[in-house]
Formats: structure tokens, sequence, C-alpha cells
């Protein structure tokens, strides 16, 4: 039965539903499904990112028709064909270019300088890494040339100068005199004199012609305090007296500070930070390895406002002060990864408190190998139904249990990371359990909980009750987009085939399953057309046969990792040449009857594959001759 | 109980509750309005047929008890996974059908019957390729090689070609 035209504007709306990648192939069906994807909702924030080539200045042309959008051109560099690209993006698209960044370029300051003038639009300027613009010493120090970019970037809101090696007080000021009103400052990775010049070997002064020092970036936050909300200052190792002189500039009311890889930063510090900056809404506070509880609590007790926080690698961190954390009632993300000695218990703990408390959305536990079943039980029921992310890699201890738990309790989760949980088995999967009691299997409700009216902590005895009941199977997960399962040893093909069906899946992790084969690969193929990343290193049942099968259905692939297969040989190779020509990142090291002469090829007739990793494939001799 | 009556745009008329009506906005403002005054009052939905109205009265009437729904919030990610199972059952049909009652949600502007009918749309889309959905949807391809290669080579997503 034909089916009645449906105009544009539902077309969208339907579309709306959709995954990017899924709206990109709707977008090819026909011209009015094309045209539905033109809607505005979806155009905006789109960013094209590109090396510079010579199909550049025809795509850039084409772009001159878009509303506003971002660019990412790398590879830049003093060529005539990069400087023309520059002139292209300046004249084409000029004042609706809204984001630009220049990643792995060596430009000159020349051809920088003929561009920035016609970005007048420009919200957001990305020069990390581009040392050759620095290097001289001599970029924006003419007059004209500052009032012109200055008249082009004055309304400039994002500023990233990171790992720039050779940025100086004269060069930042003058490029910062050019954009008076920023809202995010990026100086990850410079050198930063937070003492004294090591020059010179006394207090820095204004204006030093070879670092960027405290004074003058103190200057700045005092000039810019009123809209510089956002200051990166990772892997600069700054000192805690610079913390606090940054954090009590006056009138400076930051919302986002990342100090990621600040190793020398203290407990005392911080707590003057929380103090004097309590408006923060996002803290990065990633490898800064001296911390302590005692900066949780002061986080805690301060920063009513928080709603992301990480404390990454601080593996002094332990269960103190995380209950009081768990109070804040904005706190969205929490990033307690590699913190080795926390346990979980404090964290559930604080959730089941009657006060108002954290609805997070974004959980990371990987590397805390004291997590046992009983906490991750209590925390997937005490953790918002809005989790979306949770990440366990590592997590040794947990066993099927929690699998259940998590399947039954976190519907809304979208990533899943349950690598190196070696204890999980093909019945924590299918939400059975194994029969070892007599239960009666065809009672399948999800578990009855053990305290329905007020949340308590589980105990063993709960523990137990739960046990003999059958849970729910993983494929609860409607909404999963990644999945990774890597290393989970005890896994088979029977849970594999029965609960890899996620229609949304985008990147899956089954490297270093021994157990699984041909079959798993070709059924999660067929169930998860959506995959984007597929990896399946070190599954030496993987084999030619199999990817024959399955890679025509993964039509979308652009990731694939086959390191350490060995039944896997060339042909393969050739059939990837066949179905999968978005494929960007290939690994095949260490694939004994892959040739390096077959992978020259493949990187020939694929138009996007970029890296491939064939280390030690063909057999090749392992012993280094130094 | 007052009733209102819809005539379906080949002429039959249906009788429903106003409360379960009012899940239609158009209807809930038509009778608000200030020139309704007729005693024996019907409504006239252009091009939703006979064999759809009782549908849409169907679905009315099993969610009249619902909460209004919520405002979409731009920045939140939209789900296909938690369509009721009552609504799945419901929307066991043909694709005519399925795109009729789009179309009737639509114009008589009920946000939940939309959202769910829209959502089976988008779960039938997911995953194929251009090829596959023109399939499931007997949509003709009506670019030309010329057009179709031009909107392949400006995608509107992060693809790029090496040199």
């Amino acid at each position: 039965m034909e089916s009645p035209y449906l105009p544009t504007e539902i077309i969208s709306y339907i579309l709306s539903f959709l995954h990017i990648t899924d709206r990109k192939e709707a977008s090819l069906v026909c011209k009015s499904w094309y045209d539905a994807c033109q809607d505005h909702q979806f155009q905006k924030n789109v960013t094209f990112k590109f090396p510079v080539s010579t199909s550049s200045l025809d795509f850039i042309c084409a772009l001159a028709r878009r509303p506003r959008c971002g660019l990412v051109i790398s590879h830049l560099d003093g060529s005539s064909l990069s400087r023309r690209v520059l002139l292209e993006v300046g004249l084409h698209l000029g004042p609706r270019l809204d984001r630009l960044a220049l990643p792995g370029s060596s430009i000159t300051e020349a051809s920088l300088l003929v561009l920035l003038p016609h970005l007048t639009g420009l919200r957001k300027l990305d020069l990390q890494g581009l040392d050759s613009l620095f290097m001289s010493g001599a970029f924006l120090s003419r007059e004209e040339h500052r009032r012109q970019v200055q008249n082009a970037l004055r309304n400039l809101e994002e500023l990233d100068l990171s790992d720039l090696r050779y940025l100086s007080d004269l060069s930042f000021n003058r490029l910062t005199s050019c954009t008076p009103r920023l809202c995010s400052l990026s100086l990850a990775g410079c050198h930063i004199a937070f003492e004294f010049d090591p020059y010179r070997g006394c207090p820095v002064g204004f204006g030093s012609s070879a670092l960027v020092s405290l004074r003058n970036l103190l200057s700045l936050l005092q000039k810019q305090a009123s809209t510089l909300h956002s200051l990166d200052l990772s892997r600069t190792s700054i000192t805690p007296e610079s913390l606090r002189s940054i954090a009590q500039v006056p009138g400076l009311r930051l919302e986002d500070l990342s100090l990621r890889g600040c190793k020398e930063l203290t407990d005392y510090s911080m707590e003057i930070l929380c103090k004097h900056q309590n408006g923060l809404k996002r803290l990065d506070l990633s490898a800064c390895t001296e911390l302590t509880s005692r900066t949780v609590l002061a986080v805690a007790t301060e920063l009513k406002e928080l709603r992301s926080l990480s404390l990454s690698q601080d593996w002094k961190i332990t269960d103190k002060g995380l209950a009081e954390l768990m109070t804040l009632p904005c706190l969205r993300s929490l990033d307690l990864s590699e913190c080795l000695h926390v346990s979980g218990a404090d964290l559930a703990k604080g959730l089941s408190s009657p006060q108002p408390s954290a609805q997070l959305e974004t959980l990371s536990l990987r590397n805390c190998a004291y997590i046992r079943d009983a906490v991750m039980f209590s925390l997937t029921q005490l953790l918002s139904r809005n989790l979306r992310e949770l990440d366990l890699t590592s997590c040794i201890c947990l066993t099927d249990l929690s699998v259940h738990a998590i399947a039954t309790y976190l519907p809304a989760l979208v990533v899943l990371r349950l690598g190196w949980c070696k204890e999980i088995s093909d019945w924590g999967l299918l939400g059975m359990v194994e029969p070892t009691k007599d239960c009666d299997p065809r009672d399948k409700k999800p578990p009855i909980l053990p305290f329905q009216e007020k949340t308590r902590l589980v105990t063993e005895e709960d523990l137990g009750a739960f046990r003999d009941q059958e849970g729910v199977s993983l494929l609860a997960l409607r909404g999963l987009q990644e999945l990774d399962l890597s290393a989970c040893s005890r896994l088979t093909d029977t849970s594999i085939t029965q609960v890899l069906r996620f229609p949304d899946l985008q990147r899956l992790s089954l490297s270093m399953l021994p157990e699984i084969s041909d079959d798993s690969l070709v059924s999660v193929a067929y169930h998860c057309r959506s995959l984007t990343s597929l990896a399946l290193s070190h599954c030496p049942q993987i084999s030619d046969q199999g990817m024959a099968r399955a890679l025509p259905l993964l039509h979308r692939l652009q990731h694939l990792f086959l390191a350490c297969c060995d039944t896997v040989t060339n042909e393969t190779l050739s059939i990837i040449a066949l179905h999968c020509d978005r494929l960007r990142t290939l690994d095949v090291s260490m694939c004994k009857d892959i040739t390096v002469h077959q992978v020259d090829l493949l990187l020939f007739q694929l138009p996007f594959l970029e890296k491939v990793q064939c280390r030690f494939a063909n057999g090749a001799d392992f012993t280094v001759v130094l | 109980m007052p009733t209102i009556k819809l005539q379906s745009s080949d002429g039959e008329m249906f009788e429903v509750d106003v409360e379960i009506a009012k899940q239609s906005v158009t209807i809930k403002t038509m009778l608000e309005g200030k020139w309704y005054t007729g005693v024996d009052r019907w409504v006239t939905p252009p091009n939703v047929s006979s064999l759809i109205c009782p549908q849409v009265i169907q679905w009315c009437t099993h969610h009249k008890d619902d909460p209004p729904p919520p405002e979409d919030d731009e920045n939140k990610e939209k789900r296909t996974d938690d369509i009721p199972v009552w609504d799945q059952e419901f929307l066991k049909v043909d694709q005519g059908t399925l795109f009729e009652l789009i179309l009737a949600a639509n114009y008589l502007d009920i946000k939940g019957l939309l959202d769910v009918t829209c959502k089976t749309v988008a779960n039938m889309i997911k995953g194929k390729t251009p090829e596959e959905i023109r399939k499931t949807f007997n949509i003709k391809n009506d670019f030309t090689e010329e057009e179709e290669a031009q909107v392949k080579q400006v995608p509107f997503t992060l693809w790029h070609k090496k040199k």
C-alpha cells in the first residue's frame, strides 16, 4: 500500500529522534529527506574536520552556503596550498565561521594574519601547539596587524593557547589585547614562571620576552575578571601559592577550572580555592597526586553549585569525604578512576542520606579494585535512573550479581565498561542464575528489593536472597551505545549471541575473549548494525570466514582492531577493501598471516584509511636489534 | 458526561467524551473558542479518515489519565527505547496506517501520539543503509547521479578524504 506523503516538518521530527550517524544515512534516501536533514535544528554547531588537501578548496566553496559552522583544519604548513586554503576560508566563510582550530600545523604568521581579520564572527580560536606562530616572538608586533585582528576578534569568547612552548608575556599580551572579552582561556602545558624567571634568577617583572609569568597572568585575569569564567592551567606545575593568588583575584568568578596534572598542589591551597571560588561548576583535579580527602571535604562543603568533578589518579583519596560529596545537589559527573583506596561504601552512604543528593549521570570507578558486589548492589539502586555512563573497568571483584543489578536498576545506561572484570560469566549477561540450587526457572520477574519502603544499605543476607532469584539480562539496556567487555575471559558464544543485540550500539570491545568464535562475531554484526568501532584483538578463534560473513553487514565501521588474531589472513583485508569503505583505523599488529604488502594495498584502496598498525605482522622477528 | 462528535473526512460521525478529546490541543482550543456555542457540537478534522478516527479515539481513551507530556528539552538526547508496551502493540499496523496516524496526530496536535508514532518510524530507520530504508518505506530514489555524488561529497558530519 502506498504510504501517504509526509510533510518535511514531520520527517524532520522523526529524524530528530535519530543519532547523527543514522541521520546521515537518512539524508541520502531521497530529496525530500535530504531537505528535512537541512532543518536548522540539525545544522547547529556542526564542525568540519579535515586535513588540508587539493580537494579542500572545493569543499570550502561548498560550505559557503551553510549557516554558522566550525572548522578544524590539520596539516597546514607554509606551502602555497595551505595559504590558499586559509584565504578561501576567509573569503567564503568569513563572518559565519564560529570556531577555528588548526591542529598539527606549522603555519606562518603571515598566512594567519591574512585570515584573521575576516573572521568577525569568531567565537572560539584554538591555537594549540602552533609553535611556528610564536617562535619568532614577532606575532602581532606591528600596530596595524593588532588593529586589524582586534577589529575582528573583539568578541572572541574562547581562546586556546595550550602547549605553546614559545609563548611569552609579550606575545601573550599582544594577543589578549585583541580579545578583551574572553570567557574561556587555556594555557595548558605552557611554561609559566610561577616564582622566578629561570633566565634571570629573580622575581619576574612584566613583559618578559622569554616566558609567561604569573604576575602577567594575574594582571590579565584581573582585567577580564568580569567575563572570564573558564580557566585551564593543566600540566603547568602551578605552585600552591600561585593558585591561592589566582583564587583571590578580585572580581574573578570562575565556573570552570582545570588543574589536571598539577602535581604540586596541596590540600591547603585547594581549601583556599574552594573558599574564594565557590561558584565553581566544573573542577578537574586529575593527577594532582598530593591531594587527600581534605580536599574532598573542602569541595563538598563549599562548592554547592558543582556539576562535574574529576579526582582521577589522585591515589591518596580514600572513602572519607565521599559521603558528604554525594550531598551536593547539582553534581552530575564524578570521576574517581584509579583512586585505589575507594571502596564505594561511603558513596552509597551519602546517596542514601535523607538530604537532597547528587543525581549522577556519569560515574567512573575504573581501577577501584576494592569495589565489591554488595556496594555495587546498593549503588545501582541509589544512583539515579538517569545514570548514562558507568565505568567499572578493572573492578576485578565484581561478579554476575553486579551485572544483574546494573541491568535491572540502570535502564538508561548509554555507556557501560566492564573490561577486565574477570569474574563475569555468561550467567551475568543472560540475567540467569547458575543452577546450583533448586529455583523455579519460570519465575522471570525482576528481583524483589529487600527494602521497598525505605532504602538502606544492603547486607550480605539481602544479597543471598537476590542470588536465588533471576534477574534481567543485559538486553534491558536498550539505549546502549558503548560496551566494553574486554578480558572478561569467561564469556562465551552463548551469552554474546543472545544478549549483544543493541540497535544503537556504536562502540564495542570484545578483545581478549578466548572463548568466542565466529558465531559471536556474525551475531553481533547482524544485530548491531550501527557499529562504528569494533575491537576483537587477541581473540584466537576469530577467522576469515567470520569476517566474510560479518563485515558486509557493518557498513558504518570506522575502527577495527584485530591485533594478535592469528587466524585472520590477507583474505580479511580483501573483504575489508570490499565492504568497509569508511574505515579509518585498522590494527592488525602481530597477525602472523598478514603481509605488509597487502596492508599497503588496502591503504591505497580505502579513501579514509589513515591509521594502520601492522607492527610485527607477517611473523616478523620479535628480537630487537640494537 | 459531555461528549463531542468527530466527523471524519468521509462523513462518518464518532462520539467521544470531551475530556478524552481535549488531549488534542486543536480540539481543546476550538472548544474554548468564543464562537463555539452550538449545543449539538461536532468537529471535522480534515484528512482524518473513518478508519483512522476510531484508532485515534482508542489511543486517547487508553491514555486519558496520563500526565501532560513534558516540554522537549533541547539539550537532552531523545530516546526511542521508551515506547510503552500497550502502544507498541497498538502500533503493530501496516505502514500506511502508521503514517496516517502520524498525520492525524500532527493535525490534531496530540503530542503523546505523535511522539510514539514517530519513535516507531525512527526505530525502523536505525542501523539501515539508504537503500534498505528505501525498501522499507517504498521510497523512490529521486537523486540524479550527479546530485547523489554531490550530496555525498558535502556531508554534514565529520567525513574527510585524504589527498
